[in-house]
């Protein structure tokens, strides 16, 4: 530490370390990390599910009682009402899987929509008790709606 | 203290513009009634989305509640960085006030949001990862005014809290983008997405609540400054060891 | 004396007094241990679940601890002993860095005893050699936070109810990275985006430790 002499007469103000050294070269790190961990794309493969396919392929890690997320669109036609839920067959567009839902699917739920179904495999079924709609991203007015026949 | 001298010596006057509501916060009471009325005019007359129907008008209380909470945390941390930096009085009661005001539209984000999410994910609460943030975010309020109320001395608690809203506000960027990778159910931003007559309707809503926002803080903060001139001039009346001794008379030496 | 000589001075100095008290390798490590118990028997005598739950436990036990292992009375936060710092020319930012990594050490402590205990009771393997990484990570961050929190509660009478609400919502990123490096070898992911997040919470809280210990200094 270097004392930097006052103007002559004025007593110097009590020292107080600055930093800078350490903050400017911390914040700086502080920014690439965040500017990588916002920006660096890393968001496709923190979703933790396994897609129907993942599912089929590393079915022996799974064993049957091994609670896991699972993921895949209704196949068109295959929901068919059961006393206590819903079976339907979940499709990632190569591999279909099976699914029994064992409680009462959301309003939202219906042919064609990306879900999320958690449980377990029994035997080549899944069996789940969770489930999540994705959402769709879009909001649309009714077609019918006055809305779209005053819009060009 | 650094009030003290800048307090009127008149006890009849106490500060200018508190405990009386001043004409221009009258005014913008009228125009935040005329902005929400317009709000729910106009939400309750553009058309519903079409996969949702009529819940999805929930959104024109859910996305403004969220944005005047995050733009009222904002508000908290750049007047808490103020307040460091000046030591004016009125910084600290913007940070309060805008904090109070924040937790608030917290609570109806929430609300809404569990409101909402009942009849499109089938479930009030999910662990979905803005309703865990928000959630997290009330709670993290809630802490920066219990520790405003749990500082008696107003200097040391103006300090206290404008080193609590700085580092709240950075908590609750990094809580909000962890469990933001964390779990993704809950839609991104949907500005490019939807339909220009929801959107002007949005942005309405957004508009009139920024409205109600900055009427409710400038009553809160007020209130605060009213407090607190009714504690300085209760210190002035009240009997002190010193009183014995000598007593300046202040008002005296003014009037003559 | 230069900056690091001081913490390394004032942080040998709050390990001899733990050593000398043992206040959480005697008091509440135990306790934690208790709470362990007491999980697994609220949960009932289902193998396969407390097996499941066996790491979320154990996470949130560190977390909800970590406020005891910060007001730990044979801490030195106490206003008398900030004043002394203060006499004695110490610079605040050696206090609160010292304060912080001395609590994040004896936090690491408590994390190393509680992992086996978990591992028994829950009969869960970790399995991953993440662990190696996170541990002294979240106790850092722990450590860090707790500090920050620990000053700007200094002589409320509140402070111990105070403390818990400032200190637990904020470190759910801690949490959450934590527990989601294990959840990511679950599904055969990397952890790298976790990890790298802990790291950014560390520097940032070592950043505001460091930039806010004058205006903390004043109180």
């Amino acid at each position: 530490m270097t004392e930097q002499p006052g103007e002559t007469g004025t007593p110097l103000p009590p020292a107080r370390t600055n930093y800078r050294a350490f903050l400017i070269p911390a914040v700086g790190l502080l920014i690439i990390i965040g500017g990588f961990l916002l920006f660096g794309n890393l968001n496709s493969n923190l979703v933790y599910y396994l897609t129907t396919s993942d599912a089929v392929e590393n079915q022996s890690d799974f064993p049957d009682g091994r609670r896991f997320r699972l993921a895949g669109e209704v196949v068109p036609g295959s929901i068919e009402n059961l006393p206590s839920g819903t079976a339907f067959t979940a499709s990632d567009g190569t591999t279909a899987v099976a699914v029994r839902h064992q409680s009462d699917p959301p309003q939202l739920f219906q042919e064609g929509i990306e879900v999320v179904v958690e449980g377990t495999w029994v035997g080549d079924v899944f069996v789940s008790d969770v489930m999540l709609v994705k959402h769709d991203e879009e909001y649309r007015a009714p077609e019918e709606g006055n809305y779209q026949e005053e819009s060009p | 203290m650094t009030t003290d001298s800048e307090t009127s010596t008149d006890p009849q006057a106490g500060h200018d513009g508190s405990g009386r509501t001043s004409t221009p916060v009258r005014k913008l009471d009228g125009i935040a009634v005329a902005g929400i009325v317009l709000a729910i005019v106009v939400a309750m007359t553009v058309p519903a989305d079409k996969l949702q129907g009529d819940v999805q008008r929930l959104m024109y209380v859910h996305v403004p509640s969220a944005w005047v909470a995050f733009l009222a945390f904002g508000v908290t941390a750049l007047s808490s960085i103020a307040w460091l930096r000046t030591h004016k009085v009125t910084w600290d009661t913007t940070a309060a006030a805008s904090a109070f005001v924040g937790v608030f539209f917290t609570g109806t984000a929430l609300a809404s949001g569990m409101i909402w999410g009942k009849p499109t994910w089938g479930v009030f609460w999910t662990w979905d990862a803005r309703l865990v943030s928000t959630a997290l975010l009330f709670v993290i309020y809630l802490g920066y005014l219990a520790l405003r109320r749990a500082t008696p001395d107003p200097i040391d608690r103006a300090r206290r809290s404008a080193i609590m809203g700085i580092i709240a506000a950075l908590q609750v960027a990094v809580v909000y983008k962890s469990v933001d990778w964390w779990v993704t159910l809950h839609q991104q931003s949907s500005r490019n997405s939807i339909d220009p007559a929801l959107r002007l309707s949005l942005w309405v809503s957004v508009l009139a609540f920024t409205i109600v926002y900055i009427g409710l803080t400038s009553r809160r903060r007020a209130l605060l400054e009213a407090e607190e001139s009714l504690r300085l001039r209760g210190l002035r009346g009240s009997a002190v060891a010193g009183d014995a001794i000598s007593k300046p008379n202040l008002e005296a030496r003014s009037d003559g | 004396m230069t900056f690091w000589r001081q913490v390394r001075t004032v942080i040998a100095n709050n390990l001899r007094v733990e050593r000398r008290t043992l206040e959480v390798v005697g008091v509440t490590f135990p306790f934690a241990v208790a709470t362990l118990i007491a999980f697994g028997l609220a949960v009932g005598i289902d193998a396969a679940l407390l097996e499941r739950i066996g790491p979320a436990l154990y996470w949130v036990v560190v977390l909800i601890f970590s406020v005891l292992i910060i007001l730990r009375s044979s801490g030195t936060g106490s206003a008398a002993q900030r004043d002394l710092m203060k006499l004695l020319a110490v610079d605040p930012a050696v206090t609160t860095v010292a304060a912080g990594l001395s609590a994040a050490l004896i936090m690491l402590v408590f994390e190393i005893l509680l992992l086996p205990v978990t591992m028994l009771l829950f009969n869960w393997t970790p399995g991953t050699w993440s662990w190696v990484v996170t541990l002294p990570m979240v106790a850092l961050g722990l450590g860090l936070l707790g500090s920050l929190v620990n000053t700007v509660t200094t002589s409320l009478s509140s402070r111990t109810s105070l403390a818990a609400i400032l200190i637990v919502p904020g470190s759910i990123p801690l949490l959450v990275a934590a527990t989601n490096s294990l959840e990511a070898t679950t599904y055969g992911q990397g952890i790298l985006p976790w990890l790298l997040l802990l790291l950014a919470v560390n520097l940032g809280l070592g950043i505001a430790v460091v930039a806010l210990a004058g205006p903390i200094d004043d109180l």
